[in-house]
Order: structure tokens, then sequence, then C-alpha cells
């Protein structure tokens, strides 16, 4: 089966290979598992399909907001 | 009176009942306790049933009213909990095994104030696992059973609280929002259930999926039980960091089954995207109904729309895994798969990413919030079918087979973005045999047109007197 890129399509901060890798290490993964690295990498591509219509969205002017407001009296 | 009227009157009849001493409490529990006893093997709606503790707690109701010490509309009456809604000395599960001895020391606001208003815990109620899935599978304890039809899902995530009302198990149930998962169940159940505003329901002490969309509200067979429940649970609450110190006012005064001056948007773009034919014409002659009792109906427009599920995706996903990460390293293998699966993906969400989906999520209100300068409320369907097969991961809709999830969640998913009031409330039923909610939304902290408006239709219509073959 041929390896899809897992972060694809391209969003601004994208993690490489490498990090894919950890990320999958940390998540209790075994990444020597060709069937379920497989399947994640299917899922995360998919998922990052939708994520990447987000960015069809004009921003400008609009912040990123935190719930969290630490100086708020 | 017969044990069978009592347990699917509603919380609004019973009450005046229980206050003038001509039903018990106990009588209404043992109602209940019967009508579960009966139905359960068929729904499994239930995850920890309370049997002795309610008994015990309708014998105290009792003895109390008989004191002259009425407590108010929800004395008395049956309620069930998702079993995310923390309840001290009671196990709360979340949904999954991993959580099966986790016995709360304090209980959440929400069953804090329904236990202030003299309501009787009847037990903690099924839902998918941690609320992260909108069909209502569980793989630990049972998957949850639609009342019309038992081989179909109730929805989710509260789909426990969705059969367990629609059924006569209770008269008041209460589940988490996040991606429609209040709204979903009951559509899909065939009864009321209410988003309220985010922040006007406290939050503390439920387990979080996502922080910034979660909202609880109640789940109910007829809308003047929504508003008993909204009386008793609204309001601030210092334990929740978003709640809201916004007036509450008394949700009773919303039925007034009166809907002349009101202004109701019909938005195209739900109608638009794919529909079942059957569904989409209840849901319009709903809409055209609250016409002819005197609202004006106009057909409005929501561009951003097709960008909710992507802005939704985003944000729960990030927020669900890292409010789930330390479940993920340490017992990923004992989650239910599909939501192991989901939890995963939200690793890989950077937080430039997520962020951004926030940014795009303040131009999306900010859509929505300019069309509700010019409607007091919007209108669509609640879902684009009937309630699916247990386990069918794609669905029939309008002649195209598409994944359930995103499907199920493509309209609830607009509401918890902008932390819009939002009900479901039946409206009629489609040729399966199966019910279909109408969904209103309206403006922030405006719940009273959202119930007025419900209330209206209900009024005019009887799908909220239909019960299930159980």
């Amino acid at each position: 089966m041929a390896q899809q890129d897992p972060m694809s399509p391209e969003t601004d901060s994208a993690i490489g290979e490498q990090a894919f890798l950890r990320v999958a290490a940390t998540c209790g993964i075994d990444t020597s598992d060709a069937d379920r690295m497989a399947d994640l990498r299917a899922r995360v591509a998919l998922m990052r399909q939708g994520l990447a219509r987000v960015y069809e969205i004009d921003v400008s002017g609009a912040e990123s907001p935190s719930v969290f407001v630490p100086n708020r009296p | 009176m017969p044990e069978t009227e009592l347990h699917y009157m509603s919380a609004w009849e019973l009450s005046g009942l229980i206050r003038d001493r001509q039903v018990s409490p106990v009588d209404v529990v043992e109602a209940c306790l019967s009508r579960i006893e009966a139905t359960e093997p068929t729904l499994n709606s239930f995850i920890t049933l309370l049997p002795e503790q309610a008994r015990a707690a309708a014998t105290r109701a009792e003895q109390e009213i008989g004191r002259g010490n009425y407590r108010g509309p929800l004395h008395g009456i049956p309620v069930g909990l998702k079993d995310l809604f923390n309840t001290a000395g009671v196990r709360t599960t979340s949904g999954t095994r991993i959580y099966d001895n986790f016995v709360p020391a304090e209980d959440c606001t929400v069953a804090a104030r329904f236990s202030q208003a003299g309501a009787i815990l009847m037990g903690k109620l099924n839902m998918h696992p941690l609320a992260f899935g909108p069909t209502g599978e569980n793989g630990d304890y049972g998957h949850m059973h639609n009342p019309w039809n038992p081989e179909r899902i109730t929805g989710g995530s509260s789909g426990g609280s969705g059969s367990a009302a629609a059924a006569g198990q209770c008269h008041i149930t209460m589940g988490s929002d996040t991606g429609g998962s209040v709204r979903i169940p009951a559509a899909l159940c065939g009864i009321v259930g209410l988003k309220p505003t985010y922040g006007r329901v406290s939050r503390a002490g439920l387990t979080p999926l996502s922080w910034c969309l979660d909202h609880p509200g109640p789940m109910v067979r007829t809308v003047e039980d929504a508003a008993l429940a909204m009386n008793a649970i609204a309001g601030p609450d210092p334990r929740d960091p978003a709640s809201a110190n916004v007036a509450v006012p008394d949700y009773t005064a919303a039925l007034t089954a009166d809907v002349r001056g009101l202004r109701i948007g019909m938005v195209r773009e739900y109608f638009e995207t794919e529909l079942d034919p059957a569904v989409g014409e209840l849901v319009q002659r709903a809409i055209a109904q609250l016409g002819e009792l005197g609202a004006e109906i106009v057909d409005v427009s929501l561009p951003l729309y097709d960008y909710a599920q992507p802005i939704s995706n985003a944000i729960l996903s990030s927020e669900a895994t890292a409010a789930h990460r330390d479940l993920l390293l340490s017992d990923g293998d004992k989650l239910y798969p599909q939501v192991r699966d989901r939890l995963e993906e939200g690793l890989f969400i950077t937080a430039a990413e997520y962020l951004r989906a926030q940014q795009a999520r303040q131009v999306f209100c900010a859509q929505v919030e300019e069309l509700l300068g010019s409607v007091d409320l919007l209108a669509g369907p609640v879902e684009p079918v009937t309630a699916p097969v247990i386990l069918e991961r794609r669905i029939d809709v309008g002649g195209e087979s598409l994944p359930a999830v995103p499907q199920l969640t493509k309209y609830t998913r607009v509401y918890n973005i902008t932390g819009s009031p939002a009900i479901s409330v039946p409206c009629g039923f489609a040729d399966d045999g199966l019910p279909v909610g109408l969904h209103l939304a309206g403006r922030n902290f405006d719940e009273m047109t959202v119930l007025r408006a419900a209330y209206a239709y209900q009024q005019a219509s009887d799908w909220h007197t239909r019960r299930p073959p159980l």
C-alpha cells in the first residue's frame, strides 16, 4: 500500500513525518504495526481534509480568542 | 389512578396533583420503576438504576409535602441524569468501564439544583462513551435502542436520556450537547430537547468533552416540562468559569401559545443540502403551521453554513483530545474503538490550526448574529433522516449513501458554535413510523422566544401525545 502523507493537505503549520511518528507513539500506537499505521494515516488525512476547509474563511480582523483570561477581575 | 397514566403524565400535570396531595410521589416513582422493569430489557436506557434510593426519596418527599413543605413544581418528580453528571455517592462512568468504579464525592451543580427542588433521582443514563459520538452506541454497557423501533439508534450522545423520556421511564432527563447530543436523540426519539445558551446552565461537575462547546440541557416529553426544568437548573454558578451572570426569567411565562409578531427565518441552506424528502416536508409543514398561527415566515440565507462542520470538528477534536489525553495514553486500548480513533485524530491538529478555527468561529458567529438581527428565530430540521439502523456507518440521505456521523450532526453543530439556544420539538412521523424534529434557534440568552414558539407549535399539534409501541 502506498504511504499517504498523513498531514496532507498542507496547512500553514503541518507537522512532518518524524513528528507524526512521535505523536503516534505517544498515544500508545505501535508504529511498527503497518496495518495500524495505515489506518491512522488514512483517518488523519481525512480529518485534515476537513480541517483545511477552515482556511477558506476570511478571518481578517478576528482575534484568536482564549477562554482563559488571566487578569479579568 | 392507574400507574400507567402516571408514568406518561407530564411533570407539569403531575406537579399540581402532587402539590394538592391527590397523587403521592411514592406512586409516581413506583409507576416509573414498573415502566422501567417492563421496557429496560428492550431499551437499555440506564447504566445505574437506583430503585431503593428513589423509593426512599419519594417517601421523604411525600412526608415533606404532607407536612406542608412543598418545595415547588419538581418536588416528587422523577429525573434521570446522563452518566457524565457527577452524583455524590453514585458512580458516574461517563459511559466507559474505565470509570466503572468512579464515585464522585459531590453532586454536579445540576444534580444539586434538582435535589434542592425536591426532584427524585431514578438513575444514571446510558450514553455514547465520553459523549463523543452522535449515535448512542456503547460497547461496555450495551447499545441504546430507540423506543419507536429498537433496531434503530436513539441518537447520541445522550441516547439513554432520549429513550428514558420517550418511553415514560422518567419524567425529566438531562443530556449534554457538544455537537447536538441533546437535540439529536430528542429528534430521533420524538421528544423535546433544549440546548440552552452557552453559560446559562452550569457545566460544573460534568465530564467535559469540549469546554467551549458543551451545553447541559433538559430532555422531556413536553415544552412545559423543559420550562420547568430550566427554572430549576438555570442561573449563574461560581463553580463554572463559563457561567453567565445573566438574570434568569420564569421560563413558564413563555408558555403563551402566541407567536403573533414573531419573525421566523427559514434557513435556505438547510434545505439545499442532502435531506430525506419526507423529513424535509414534515419540517416545512411545521414551519408553515407556525406561519398560520401568526408568525411571519421569511426566507433567509446562512452562506457560511457549509463551514459549520470543519469549524466544529477542529475545535471539538482538539479540546476532546486535550481533555482525555491522559486517558488515551493510559487506557486507550479499553476505549470504544470509534471514540479512541477520534481522540487519536485530535492529536494531529496543531495549536495554530485550533486557534484558526476559533477565529473562523468568530466570523461564523457574526453571520448568525446578523441574521438574528433581522429575525427572532431560525428554523430548519434537526436531522436529515429518521433514526438509522444501529451500527450503520453509512446512511441513505435523499438517495445518497453518506457517512452517518457528519450527517447526523450537520444541522445541530451550528448552534454549538454560536452558543445560541436551540430546541428540537416533535413535528411528525415519516412513513417508517419514526419521529422527526423541528429545530428552532434564537438569540443568546433568549430561551424564552424559543420556548414560546415551540410551545405554540406543540399546542397546535398532537405529536407529543403519541407513545412508542412498547
